[in-house]
């Protein structure tokens, strides 16, 4: 099993984190930690970059909807870009993408911020 | 058992020695009366006076010394004692009787006297007994080989001392003046005395007392030694010898060899009283990691420990604040563990920051700090607007792998409260700290483990018993259902409502999550369910109105996948709505094909109302006998085998396309063992749940 991790890149006033590997019950808490760390710095436009994410379960896609409360009141947004087929059927068959704006290209989902 | 026969021994001793004296003093009187003194009877009067002490003697050096301050204090006593004895019978005796008392032995004056004489040489030599074995108690504190073969050759001496005062006869001669010293026993007394001297040097115990005993056995030496010098100068100590030239001889001795020990340990303790108190901390310090070592192997309760530290060095530095900050689990942050000193005002109002101020510094270098001002240095300076009276500090790190794992601090409300020994005291202080935090930790954590382990228990237990135990009797259905259980609970959940004699409500959820919380979402799920397919007959405005109600009920990061089915067999029609859960694979007779069923709807509980209320879509199916609903969740099409690779979906529509002429139960079968099969040994990580409905063949067709 791929190990999860998650890095970091701030351009400009967006942040983006990559994340990669299996994101499930056991790695969603370092990924809330990232995120968390990114709001504690007033941060609260991101995007999540999902190019070498190979899984996510539902804990995985819980993360998501603990924080977009408090990023959305803030202004700000999760903008969500570079999903697999199959990683984007998981989110697709759960409705998300009428909850979040999912885009092809992580340079498009910077842009529209 | 043993005990009593030697106290018995002891008691026996003590009573024989007092009736050999008390026949002593019978003969003594005799002779007094009878004016006579046969030399021969002499002898055995001295032998029988020695043997009497010798055993009264042996009882007290059988006496038992609890530590080196109960053996100063009895010494002290028995001086003061044996001097307040010794000095009272002067008070009721004129001088006459004292020069009367010169012709003693040979001649008694009175009665009076001879009880005098036997009273004093009695107590003079308990006395001397005593001291003697406290006096050697005290040389042997922590001596070697040689200082014990050196006192044991000076009783030998003075053993040889005294039969040479014997032979030399000066004592017998008559009237008065005693003669002077032999030769012989001039090299002896000179050998006894070059000997007391050098054993007097033995004074190690001063060592080991702390500087208050140092302070009182000082202020006791100074008090006694007049009176011991006095003692031996005086014309009653003489009295001994008049009773009997051994005893005089052996108490003398002890009398001065008492008076050398106290005047050197005098200077002893003299010279030591300087460093008493910092000998006295360092002490303390050892004692206190000594202390902490034996908290560590004994006290695995994690608050306890913590707070023993506290109290520990405010202990040990003496020291009126002191407090424990420790990492705070995942973020960095320190938060305090522990305080001694601090109300709990102080703990809300302390603005210390682990970025900035003392604990950045500490943090920073990995090295502990001293303040000895604090409201002159800038690192400092801060905690001031905190409390006033902080005046120096020290803080230590609680370094664990090189990590810090949290602050140990000190405070005093003086100025250079502290010195550099003490911040290398704590530091070592703060290492056994560290060590004792993270056994209890550990402990701690293993028991979290079994905790969550009988969470889980109880979890998958609540888990199968909300599933229905019994298959619904719905004539023309043919059902059968089935949850695997994952190695760690997932959240899958099914149940049937019965509506009405042809109508079946369905449900299949997937919650997210796992243990306790997941089962209790569940048994919430359920409930909703239950009493709201009794009032809404749809299942969009169900479950638009589950939506809400969930949503309000629920934690931020949980959600549910679910379907929700009626399945009318009058009407022949099947109603369902997805909430983001996984298709429904419908197997039709009439194209001999598997459809998937994917009507929009987002999970529930993701969104307040709107969104939901909006995606959400119902689509009715109108079915024939021989139809197949096979409802799932995604812990069955995700499933994988030691290669990685996932069951899928299609894997699943191949097997109900092939058993299509299965009943529900066969084809449940079918694909649970097709799955376990696949599988194989590989871990499972979520539930997988599987539903299936059959369109029976109706009878009449």
């Amino acid at each position: 099993m791929a190990e999860f991790g998650v890095e970091r890149k701030d351009v400009n006033g967006v942040s983006v984190l990559y994340i990669k590997g299996y994101l499930d019950a056991h790695t969603a808490p370092e990924f809330e930690q990232a995120i968390r760390q990114l709001l504690n710095e007033g941060r609260y436009k991101i995007v999540v970059n999902f190019k070498d994410l190979s899984y996510i379960s539902s804990a995985g896609l819980g993360v998501f909807m603990g924080f977009i409360e408090e990023i959305r009141n803030n202004k700000g947004d999760i903008k969500l870009s570079n999903m697999t087929d199959k990683v984007f059927r998981i989110f697709d068959l759960l409705g998300f993408p009428s909850l979040y704006e999912i885009f092809q290209d992580e340079q498009e989902a910077i842009e529209k911020f | 058992m043993r005990l009593k026969l030697k106290n018995k021994q002891y008691l026996l001793f003590s009573v024989g020695s007092l009736i050999i004296v008390g026949m002593v003093f019978i003969l003594d009187i005799v002779l007094y009366l009878s004016h006579t003194f046969p030399p021969n009877i002499y002898l055995i009067r001295e032998m029988s006076i020695v043997i009497a002490y010798f055993l009264l003697g042996y009882v007290i050096y059988h006496k038992e010394y609890t530590n080196i301050v109960h053996k100063l204090k009895t010494f002290f006593l028995s001086i003061l004692g044996v001097f307040i004895t010794v000095s009272i019978p002067r008070l009721f005796l004129n001088q006459n009787y004292l020069e009367r008392i010169t012709n003693l032995p040979v001649l008694i004056s009175s009665v009076k006297s001879l009880l005098n004489s036997t009273f004093i040489s009695f107590f003079a030599t308990i006395f001397s007994f005593s001291v003697l074995f406290i006096l050697r108690d005290l040389i042997y504190y922590r001596s070697k080989k040689g200082t014990r073969k050196l006192f044991s050759l000076t009783l030998l001496l003075l053993v040889a001392y005294v039969i040479c005062t014997h032979f030399s006869g000066r004592f017998y001669e008559t009237a008065g003046a005693f003669s002077e010293k032999t030769t012989v026993e001039r090299v002896l007394y000179g050998a006894l005395l070059f000997f007391i001297l050098f054993l007097s040097l033995r004074t190690a115990w001063v060592n080991y007392l702390n500087k208050r005993q140092k302070i009182a056995a000082f202020w006791g030496g100074i008090l006694i030694l007049p009176g011991a010098i006095m003692l031996t100068r005086s014309a009653t100590y003489q009295h001994i010898f008049y009773y009997s030239v051994t005893l005089g001889t052996f108490d003398l001795f002890v009398a001065h060899f008492l008076n050398v020990y106290i005047a050197i340990a005098l200077i002893s303790l003299l010279l030591h009283l300087p460093t008493a108190s910092i000998f006295d901390r360092k002490m303390k310090q050892i004692s206190s990691l000594h202390n902490l070592s034996q908290v560590i192997n004994s006290v695995l309760d994690y608050d306890k420990v913590v707070t023993k530290i506290t109290e520990l060095v405010t202990n040990v530095l003496d020291c009126k604040y002191s407090w424990l900050e420790l990492a705070d689990g995942n973020s960095d942050r320190l938060v305090v563990a522990s305080a001694k000193g601090l109300t709990n005002r102080d703990l809300e109002t302390m603005n210390l920051n682990s970025h900035s101020g003392v604990s950045g510094w500490i943090i920073q270098n990995k090295r502990s700090i001293l303040v000895n001002e604090v409201g002159k240095d800038a690192r400092a300076k801060y905690l001031r607007d905190w409390k006033k009276d902080i005046g120096s500090l020290l803080g230590v790190p609680l370094l664990s792998q090189n990590q810090i794992m949290g602050i140990l601090y000190a405070m005093k409300e003086d100025e250079f409260g502290f010195d550099h020994e003490d911040q290398q005291m704590l530091q070592a202080f703060a290492n056994q700290a560290t060590i004792a935090i993270e056994n209890a930790r550990l402990v701690e954590e293993s028991l979290e483990k079994e905790r969550l382990e009988q969470e889980m228990r109880v979890a998958h237990q609540t888990q199968m018993k909300l599933l229905p135990q019994r298959r619904p009797e719905i004539q023309g259905l043919d059902i059968d259902a089935i949850c695997i259980a994952a190695n760690e609970v997932g959240g899958d959940y099914y149940s049937f409502v019965e509506l009405s004699p042809s109508r079946l409500g369905i449900v299949i959820a997937d919650v997210s999550g796992k243990g306790i919380s997941a089962a209790f979402y569940m048994a919430q799920l359920k409930g909703i369910i239950d009493a709201f397919s009794k009032i809404y007959e749809s299942p969009k405005v169900l479950l638009q109105k589950l939506n809400r109600t969930l949503y309000d009920n629920i934690d931020r990061m949980s959600f549910v996948s679910l379907i929700y089915a009626v399945v009318d067999t009058n009407k022949k029609r099947l109603n369902f709505c997805r909430a983001g859960h996984c298709p429904v694979f419908y197997y039709s007779t009439r194209d001999k094909k598997v459809h998937t069923l994917v009507p929009a709807g987002i999970g529930v509980a993701l969104d307040k109302g709107p969104i939901f209320d909006r995606t959400i879509e119902q689509i009715e199916i109108c079915f024939n006998p021989g139809d197949i609903f096979v409802f799932y969740t995604d812990g069955l099409s995700e499933a994988r085998n030691q290669n990685q690779e996932e069951f899928g979906e299609q894997h699943l529509q191949q097997i109900i396309s092939q058993g299509n002429q299965l009943s529900a139960q066969e084809l449940k079968t079918a694909i649970v063992d097709e799955l376990r099969q696949f599988i194989g040994t590989a871990r499972t990580y979520d539930d997988m749940s599987l539903l299936i409905v059959k369109i029976e063949e109706t009878k009449e067709e």
